[in-house]
């Protein structure tokens, strides 16, 4: 989130889109409904299902699922065409004015650079998406936006297709409803309005997830409405936590604060790293950060002669390590051992049944969860025989959230510290005791018995315990960061140093635990009513307890605020008044910083053309799912020709479009009741009891199709396999027009397994092994399938 | 002074956070279901679960309308179960939670019948059987607290506090709505009035609010029968004595006549 | 007649003998159901109610309220009218046999009733904490509460002359004579508290108000309920008559009884008319033509329970013994249908209800039901002085048939 949930009191029109925040997000109503009480504010919800939180929309408009891009781009168009953009801001503090190598072209749907593979595969070379400079390297620009070659008439021209008409006919969705959103988000184009476009898995889950994010942040800058109060890309994080997991490095090619993880072949030493930081921008500042993170990691192991034990650093290979890659790798026998480590891939991951599968071709493979999951359980999942696995299960039982102190970061980037409140049950312990006895035990083995390379682990810096417990404090402290020498604790990444003289975890953090009495983020401190509610006393935010990222782009160039109303700054001729951290040089004046109001990134300003980010163009271009009911009209190209499609192993199988075998979309979702994979909320009775049972959702108009009644079971198939539920049927589903074509939509909860005390079919045995050309998530929301009635009625269980 | 909640029916969103609450503050157990026709589940109130969500997802006008409504005790100010409760285990307490002492309750079941909201549910399956309801968290806001699903509701759609300052607070959303809302509070006038009430921004037809209830006070529909009680009882008294007087005046009469007839 | 005038000491009475009551197959039959309705009240009270009955929250009130309680008090009601007309009308006294088995059919029945209530209710044993420990002035069910248990002390002292009668000791003698100087203030008690509790049965259902369907609906419900119990009360005298009179090969008191037709068919009337009045007032009188089932019972019960006995019993049939069991009868039974219909049909549309009672809670009604009868037949038998000079005097009691 550029913008955090208490802020979406400031909005005036938001818009949902591929998130539902009343079910997923229930506390975001909370503050979605104060703007509509104390603003008027307006709630669009953009949805292929009529899900709980278009229930409370002002104007609900469904999409057919994976079209995200058109109907952006769309709005884009609409925006552009109708003079209903934010021109100041998108001049000033945008790369609109930016222009583009002269023989940058889009054409047949593949921008220039393309070089197909033989496997008809596309990777580009960027050469011609990147800026004109002069002879001094500055970029050329056209302050006006009227060169043709400036980002902005590039924009305009590839949209310029995107008319409301193709954009009704492919989204599914009629001029008139098209127009009405276009019209109601559109009115936030202006200085004295802020829109809000919240999204999630929605927009990500698909084979142009990276790019739906950039159509989004393209229209919110089109719109001016990033870095303002109200405004914002608004990412809902899908867990608790995953905020705060993915800024310490979930993804496999992050190292904690987002800094990219060195490969192998490419960065063999620390300068050959350092070679390939950006020079302008804050990430200027990258080596301080990761020369801290390894003096954290090995301690006064790490020094400048041995390039602070930059070799201990494992490093990437030439491969993809993401979590299909990993699947793919195992069920080619790749892999030897597993920690699933409060993950439950057995329901969760694409194309499940091959993924339980893979699991088999392991040796060893080590749970750690608060229940026997299906992962745990894999080899007596359906169709599987237990006679013929030989993996060794290990099923470690977790603390669960109650049972363990330890911040929990939110979407908006709070950190807020939480204590223990019971004891774990049982055997259970805390993730870290857990870490910790198994880093010991390791280090013991290396110790006495050696290893290929037992230097990055015996020479770890790991300096925790606190009786016979690792302390979650110290841990904290750590991730903060301190002086090396004399152990204070640093209170912002400002401070850190690329001479080994500072450590710290994660750069991100550093301010949220400098001190362990009275750690910012244990801090409970409410603005007084009538403030923007930034509430910068209450917890920490990553970075520097900043609320609102660009935040420098909610004042003009002269440090005025864009709505007098909503003034998280305002240049009083000497100095700002601030309600929020400032992300810009405050102490500059007004216009100094307005050179410079995306700080974080290389051109100083928002990017609406990424020359050299993405792999699968510089703007969006919309390009049907991977597996679609309809031919893509918009260009020649069926669906993202980056996205890599593996379509030799037994993961690759795949449905074409148009097929009459598969002729439905279908979908997948969350209810509120569940979480996840259902590990933890289907062995609650009280949740349990609300939603007990896997259901199909189907539009009452396939249901008289198919002479199915409420209740009764139906089998839903995909190439990849098939599952029977019984039907809900209710007009929360609608078939979609497409083209002239009526398509049904079919969708279902993923909440569902064979294992704790609610259970039901995975829905993730339909979903297909393909993902984002950029971050290969899974494309979970837009496949094709066939139902048909099963016979019998009710809830199937087991 | 009455406590009661405003149910902001155009806040509601679903979540169900209320119901989850309510067993949990109250110790209720989880019940087996199965999955009904929408999401409504358990799809009835019982004696362990005193809130539902009710869900009700409808077609008007070509669109898809979904209403999420809280069910429960409606707390009302003259309550037809505390007026029928043979052993006065039902009570309305000062503060206008409506609460029954298992420790008097007989188990007639009189309460169930007589609620015109159908609230109070029994334990039919125990031996040892109690009626149960929601008790407003009685244990809860004697100590200064909100009731456990007030507390809990993340879009604020249930606020708890006194009856007169949450009528006042619903007229003016309903007022300064500019038509958002329908113009009707639930439980102004339902069943005499209520310490629960309501306000919808949908037709009140679309939600699961009992729309046909009384609006007099139920406890009076037994109550002008009782209380003709003494007047009845006196004609009786006066018939039965006056012919009591009448037959032994008679019986007098016919022996005198016999006894003259024979001297 | 002349012979009738005095209050007739029993003198060609059979004496008491406590154990005299004689096995037949019939009775035989009706023990079977009484120890079947024993073992399901066994069930009952360890697994509760769920287990044994189909009540459930839809339907809190079930045969064991509406049958064994609503309409068995009725059934009672043979106690409070016999003994008005034994002692307030003029010329009461002939009708001291009638009472007689009016008074103990009535104890039978109202103990039967509270027994039956204690294992419907949810604690049995907390039955009578509302009168012990107090319980609410407003409840009419508390009042009927009351208002029964005293009505048991009064049916106490109505009965206990069949014994007090058989005893020799002087003091026996000198407190039976006693309590026959003041038994008319007994009775009077009596009527009072069945006036109150009577109504107060129809009062129960008028918490519901206009829930009830309309062609139960009645705004003074109460009153319809005391006035059909008045009338059951003479109309189950020419029932329990007829049987007895058979079973015992006693004289039938047909003009005794004759004289009471006309008084039932008038209260009929006058509630029918009261009934139909009350639905034109509320706008509902089109109901009665509405095609339901709930209508078809309606009228089954309109013309059976109403229009027949009326008919029959002004008609000169009244003065036979078919004619008055007919009109009896049927009379029971409409006070039957009216209660089962405002207890079962006119309520379980409003409340949505889901309820079919189950095999087990059939036969405790009807085993409890057989039970009272036994019963009825053992304080007969036991204390002949309840039958009074018999047709043919024998030195046994015979029953002359099942």
């Amino acid at each position: 989130m550029t913008n955090h949930w208490n802020d979406y009191q400031n909005t005036d029109v938001f818009m949902v889109l591929g998130t539902n925040p009343a079910e997923n997000h229930p506390i975001s109503m909370r503050w979605i409904d104060k703007a509509r009480e104390t603003r008027g504010a307006k709630l669009i919800v953009v949805d292929p299902k009529f899900n709980r939180t278009a229930a409370k929309a002002d104007l609900y408009v469904q999409i057919r699922p994976g079209t995200d891009i058109a109907f952006l781009g769309g709005l884009m168009n609409y925006a552009m065409t109708h003079g209903r953009y934010f021109h100041e801001y998108v001049a000033k503090y945008t790369n609109a004015s930016y222009l583009i190598h002269p023989d940058f072209k889009f054409e047949d749907g593949l921008f220039s650079g393309a070089q197909v593979g033989e496997d008809g595969q596309v990777k580009y070379d960027t050469t011609t998406w990147q800026y004109q400079r002069d002879e001094e390297g500055n970029v050329r620009k056209d302050p006006t936006l009227t060169h043709p070659q400036c980002v902005f008439q590039l924009m305009k021209k590839h949209y310029a297709r995107y008319t409301p008409e193709m954009v009704a006919e492919t989204c599914g969705m009629s001029v008139e409803e098209f127009i009405e959103v276009a019209e109601l988000f559109t009115s936030t184009g202006r200085p004295d309005k802020a829109g809000n476009i919240m999204y999630a898995m929605g927009i990500t889950q698909s084979s142009h997830g990276s790019q739906n994010v950039r159509a989004v942040a393209m229209l919110q800058l089109l719109l001016g409405n990033i870095g303002i109060p109200g405004g914002g890309v608004n990412a809902h994080r899908g867990e608790s936590n995953v905020q705060g997991s993915t800024d310490m490095a979930m993804l496999w090619n992050n190292l904690p604060g987002y800094l990219p993880m060195p490969s192998a072949a490419a960065h063999p030493t620390l300068e050959a790293y350092q070679a390939t930081t950006p020079k302008s921008g804050y990430w200027s500042n990258r080596r301080k950060f990761m020369v801290s993170l390894l003096k954290a990691w090995w301690g006064e192991n790490a020094t400048a002669e041995n390039d602070f034990a930059y070799d201990y650093l494992p490093k990437l290979d030439h491969r993809d390590h993401s979590h299909m890659s990993i699947f793919e790798a195992m069920g080619r026998g790749e892999l030897k051992g597993l920690f699933a480590w409060g993950q439950n891939f057995a329901v969760g991951g694409p194309n499940v049944t091959r993924e339980r599968s893979a699991l088999a071709n392991l040796d060893w493979l080590v749970v750690v969860d608060l229940f026997e999951t299906e992962t745990a359980a894999f080899w007596k999942g359906p169709g599987m025989n237990p006679e013929e696995i030989q993996t060794e299960v290990f099923l470690l039982p977790a603390a669960a959230s109650y049972e363990k102190c330890g911040t929990v970061t939110n979407s908006g980037r709070w950190i807020q510290w939480r204590d223990k409140a019971v004891e774990p049950m049982g055997d259970a312990h805390d993730d870290l005791w857990i870490a910790d006895r198994l880093y010991k035990k390791l280090r013991e083995l290396y110790a006495t018995e050696g290893g290929a390379f037992p230097d990055p682990i015996l020479k770890l810096h790991w300096d925790y315990d606190d009786g016979d417990h690792p302390s979650a404090e110290k841990v904290a402290f750590e991730i903060n960061g301190y002086t090396w020498d004399d152990r204070v604790g640093l209170t912002t990444f400002g401070n850190l140093q690329d001479d080994g003289s500072t450590a710290c975890g994660c750069w991100i953090y550093s301010g949220y635990f400098d001190n362990f009495e009275t750690p910012k983020c244990r801090s409970r401190v409410k603005d007084e009513p009538g403030t923007l509610g930034t509430h910068l006393g209450w917890a920490w935010a990553w970075p520097v307890n900043r609320r609102i990222l660009y935040n420098r782009c909610s004042v003009d160039e002269h440090g005025q605020p864009w709505d007098p109303e909503r003034p998280l700054f305002r240049w009083d001729g000497e100095k700002f008044i601030a309600q929020d951290v400032p992300d810009f040089v405050a102490t500059n004046p007004p216009e100094v910083s307005a050179q410079n109001p995306f700080i974080m990134m290389q051109e100083g300003v928002g990017a609406l053309w990424s020359p050299s980010g993405m792999k699968d163009g510089p703007i969006p271009e919309h390009y049907e799912p991977v597996e679609s009911p309809v031919t893509n009209r918009l260009n020649k190209r069926q669906f993202n020709p980056v996205t890599i499609i593996s379509g030799k192993g037994e993961f690759g199988q795949l449905t074409r479009a148009e097929d009459p075998n598969f002729p439905y979309i279908c979908t997948t979702y969350r209810v509120t009741e569940h979480w996840q994979s259902g590990a933890m909320t289907r062995s609650l009775p009280w949740l349990g009891e609300m939603m007990p049972d896997m259901f199909v959702e189907i539009s009452p108009s396939l249901a008289a199709k198919l002479g199915v009644q409420p209740g009764d079971r139906v089998e839903v198939t995909t190439v990849r396999g098939s599952l029977v539920a019984p039907a809900m049927v209710t007009p929360r589903m609608r078939p979609v027009r497409v083209h002239g074509r009526e398509v049904e939509i079919v969708g279902m909860p993923w909440h569902w397994g064979f294992m704790g005390q609610f259970t039901g079919a995975s829905a993730n045995v339909l979903t297909p092994h393909v993902g984002d050309a950029n971050t290969q998530i899974p494309e979970y929301k837009a496949f094709l399938c066939n139902v048909k009635k099963a016979g019998g009625s009710g809830p199937v269980r087991g | 002074m009455t406590y009661g909640m405003l149910i902001d029916l155009s806040k509601c969103m679903g979540c169900r956070g209320c119901q989850v609450a309510c067993k949990q503050w109250n110790d209720l157990p989880g019940e087996e279901t199965s999955l009904g026709t929408d999401f409504t589940n358990p799809q009835k109130r019982s004696a362990y679960t005193w809130t539902t969500i009710d869900f009700l997802t409808a077609e008007v006008n070509g669109r898809t309308v979904a209403t999420f409504t809280k069910s429960g005790c409606m707390h009302c100010l003259e309550p037809a179960c505390e007026s029928v409760c043979i052993a006065g285990a039902i009570k309305r307490q000062e503060n206008g939670a409506v609460t029954i002492d298992h420790d008097k309750c007989i188990g007639c079941r009189y309460c169930q019948l007589g609620c015109p909201f159908g609230v109070p549910k029994y334990e039919y399956d125990k031996p040892v059987p109690r009626m149960q309801k929601c008790t407003l968290c009685y244990d809860r806001i004697s100590e200064g607290l909100e009731p456990a699903c007030a507390a809990t509701c993340p879009s604020g759609a249930i606020l708890f506090g006194e009856r007169e300052e949450l009528l006042a607070l619903a007229k003016q959303r309903i007022a300064e709505g500019n038509g958002r809302y329908v113009d009707h509070v639930y439980g102004e006038h339902e069943a005499g009035g209520t310490a629960v009430m309501y306000i919808s921004s949908v037709p009140l037809d679309l939600t699961t609010l009992n729309t046909g209830v009384t609006t007099e006070s139920v406890p009076g529909f037994t109550w002008k029968a009782m209380r003709q009680l003494p007047a009845l009882v006196g004609g009786a008294a006066v018939l039965s004595l006056g012919l009591m007087a009448y037959s032994n005046r008679r019986a007098r009469l016919e022996a005198e006549q016999k006894g003259g007839g024979e001297a | 007649m002349s012979t009738m005038n005095a209050t007739p000491k029993p003198t060609k009475l059979l004496r008491m003998e406590w154990w005299r009551w004689r096995m037949t197959p019939g009775k035989g039959l009706l023990l079977a159901l009484f120890a079947a309705a024993a073992v399901v009240a066994v069930i009952r009270l360890f697994l509760g109610l769920g287990a044994t009955t189909g009540l459930n929250d839809s339907m809190p009130w079930g045969l064991w309220k509406i049958f064994d309680v609503v309409v068995v008090v009725p059934l009672g009601a043979t106690g409070f009218v016999m003994a008005f007309i034994r002692y307030f009308t003029p010329g009461g006294e002939r009708y001291e046999y009638l009472n007689r088995r009016a008074v103990i059919w009535a104890a039978i029945m109202y103990l039967s009733m509270g027994v039956r209530l204690a294992f419907d209710i949810g604690i049995p044993w907390r039955i009578i904490n509302p009168i012990v420990f107090g319980g609410n002035l407003h409840s009419p069910l508390f009042e009927i509460a009351w208002c029964v248990a005293l009505y048991l002390i009064v049916l106490f002292f109505e009965n206990i002359s069949r014994v007090a009668e058989e005893q020799k000791r002087p003091w026996v003698k000198r407190a039976d004579h006693l309590l026959h100087k003041i038994l008319p203030g007994f009775v009077l008690v009596g009527v009072l508290l069945s006036t109150m509790h009577h109504s107060s049965l129809g009062t129960l259902f008028m918490i519901t108000g206009k829930r009830m369907d309309p062609l139960w609906y009645h705004p003074w419900l109460n009153y319809v309920y005391l006035l059909t119990s008045i009338a059951t009360g003479m109309a189950m005298m020419m029932v329990l008559e007829t049987l007895t009179s058979r079973y015992y090969k006693l004289k039938f008191e047909t003009g005794l009884l004759a004289r009471l037709a006309p008084w039932v068919a008038g209260i009929l009337s006058v509630v029918l008319i009261w009934r139909l009045g009350a639905m034109a007032a509320e706008g509902q009188i089109h109901q009665i033509f509405v095609p339901r089932v709930e209508t078809a019972l309606w009228w089954g019960e309109i013309l059976l329970g109403y229009v027949a006995p009326i008919a029959i019993l002004f008609s000169r049939a009244r003065f036979t013994q078919k004619g008055l069991m007919a009109g009896g009868l049927l009379t029971v039974l409409g006070m039957i249908a009216l209660r089962l219909n405002v207890g079962f049909t006119a309520l379980m549309g409003a409340l949505n209800a889901q309820y079919t009672p189950t095999i087990p809670e059939i036969l405790f009604t009807v085993g409890a039901t057989a039970g009272t009868v036994v019963i009825y037949t053992w304080f007969v038998e036991t204390l002949p002085s309840i039958l009074g000079p018999r047709k043919q005097e024998t030195e046994r009691l015979e029953a002359v048939g099942d």
